[in-house]
């Protein structure tokens, strides 16, 4: 019964951030900065869709059975997003920042599934591939001398590459932890495995 | 095979396949990422004539910065209200004058073109700011649709809700007859782009003064 209660507080909670990030003035709020954009806005309907992904592992395994369509969608989405042109479209359409809802959430629902099931190999290099970008795209937007994104400003471009910066390190460190923390964990089975001696 | 297992090597393909027609169509095929670089793309290959530009610049003289004249003419986009990138691709039109000053004005004329539509009394005050340059002239756009123009001219531009205007930073080089012979992009060193139009501008003589149509800066 309590745990029934609690999944029900959960999922309120869910829609209740959903219709709020959703609805002016919030959405708004979001929109009128670049930083705000890419930094809150993005994370946080990617984040909200991971959520309710791992909520429904039934039905994903039912459409994307092994994850790896759900995988390329979520890569694929998050670099559609990034690109300058898109970052625009958000800022001067309605349509353009719905849609950008719809699909980063659908990208956080369906990789949900299938980055849990990668190797490790597979998700250290996706880490390391991050992290760099994010340090990457820092130096990028804080040095660059000409406005990439026109719906924003010089300042707001500077300022999101400062941002990244100092992000980061903070990336950096977490990505370390998480790996470690996967290594920890698949070493017991890797000592536990039967050897097989050769007859 | 079994129906689950060649749903999964599928799904990644086709989303795969769907990302690639859709980035490829959103972006020209790979080649713009940028509303900049997709306004310069549309507006057309170069060379290519130059739309008219009727302006009416700090003196208050009115001429048309693509009419054919007797030099060439490197223009770029500006507005004098512009907090930040306009000031910077100022500074670096003026320090690209400053390496080219035994060649302006007599076989280079340097425009800021205003998107604001700013008056000539404060397009003056910001070309006395910027040392009174005689081969630098700042006008502003005139006519109904200067946004149209600046389009064809390949320069994106948007006007934002709290009143900026954000505009593309490319100089375009007009060649005496009026074409656009070449395009800068705004994170060119201007030492760079003095070499270049050093070297375009070498065959030009000096004492051969091109027809001059009516409306062209005399």
């Amino acid at each position: 019964m309590k745990g029934t209660a609690l999944t029900w507080l959960l999922r309120g909670a869910w829609l209740a951030v959903t219709a709020a990030l959703w609805l002016s003035p919030v959405d708004d709020w979001l929109d009128e900065r670049m930083p705000r954009v890419m930094l809150l806005q993005m994370p946080a309907w990617f984040m909200l869709g991971w959520l309710a992904g791992r909520s429904r592992p039934r039905l994903l395994a039912l459409v994307d059975p092994r994850g790896l369509g759900g995988f390329a969608l979520g890569i694929i989405t998050v670099n559609f997003w990034m690109i300058p042109r898109s970052v625009d479209a958000i800022g001067s359409s309605d349509v353009a920042d719905g849609l950008l809802h719809l699909s980063l959430l659908s990208a956080g629902f369906a990789m949900s599934a299938g980055f849990p099931r990668l190797p490790f190999v597979a998700k250290a290099a996706l880490a390391i591939q991050g992290t760099s970008m994010v340090f990457a795209l820092g130096t990028f937007y804080s040095n660059y001398k000409a406005l990439l994104c026109g719906s924003f400003s010089m300042a707001q471009q500077r300022e999101l590459g400062g941002w990244l910066l100092r992000l980061s390190p903070l990336v950096l460190v977490w990505a370390l932890g998480a790996g470690f923390r996967a290594l920890l964990r698949e070493s017991p089975a890797a000592d536990a495995a039967p050897t097989v001696e050769p007859s | 095979m079994k129906p689950r297992a060649w749903a999964a090597g599928v799904a990644p393909l086709l989303v795969i396949a769907c990302a690639v027609a859709l980035i490829g169509g959103w972006t020209h095929g790979f080649r713009a990422f940028t509303n900049f670089s997709i306004a310069l793309l549309e507006a057309g290959p170069i060379p290519r004539p130059a739309p008219a530009l009727p302006v009416i610049d700090e003196r208050g003289s009115q001429w048309d910065v693509a009419a054919p004249s007797d030099r060439y003419r490197l223009v770029q986009a500006m507005y004098l209200r512009c907090p930040d990138g306009c000031p910077i691709a100022m500074s670096n039109l003026a320090r690209v004058s400053v390496l080219l000053k035994d060649l302006i004005p007599s076989k280079l004329q340097v425009i800021s073109l205003s998107v604001d539509h700013d008056p000539p009394e404060q397009l003056a005050a910001m070309w006395r700011a910027h040392g009174a340059h005689e081969g630098w002239s700042m006008a502003s756009l005139v006519g109904p649709d200067s946004d149209a123009t600046m389009a064809r001219l390949g320069v994106w531009i948007f006007r934002r809700k709290d009143g900026l205007i954000n505009h593309g930073l490319d100089a375009f080089l007009l060649d005496p007859s009026g074409k656009i012979v070449r395009i800068y992009s705004p994170d060119m060193r201007p030492v760079d782009m003095a070499a270049e139009l050093r070297e375009l501008t070498a065959a030009l003589p000096s004492e051969a003064r091109a027809e001059l149509e009516p409306g062209a800066r005399p």
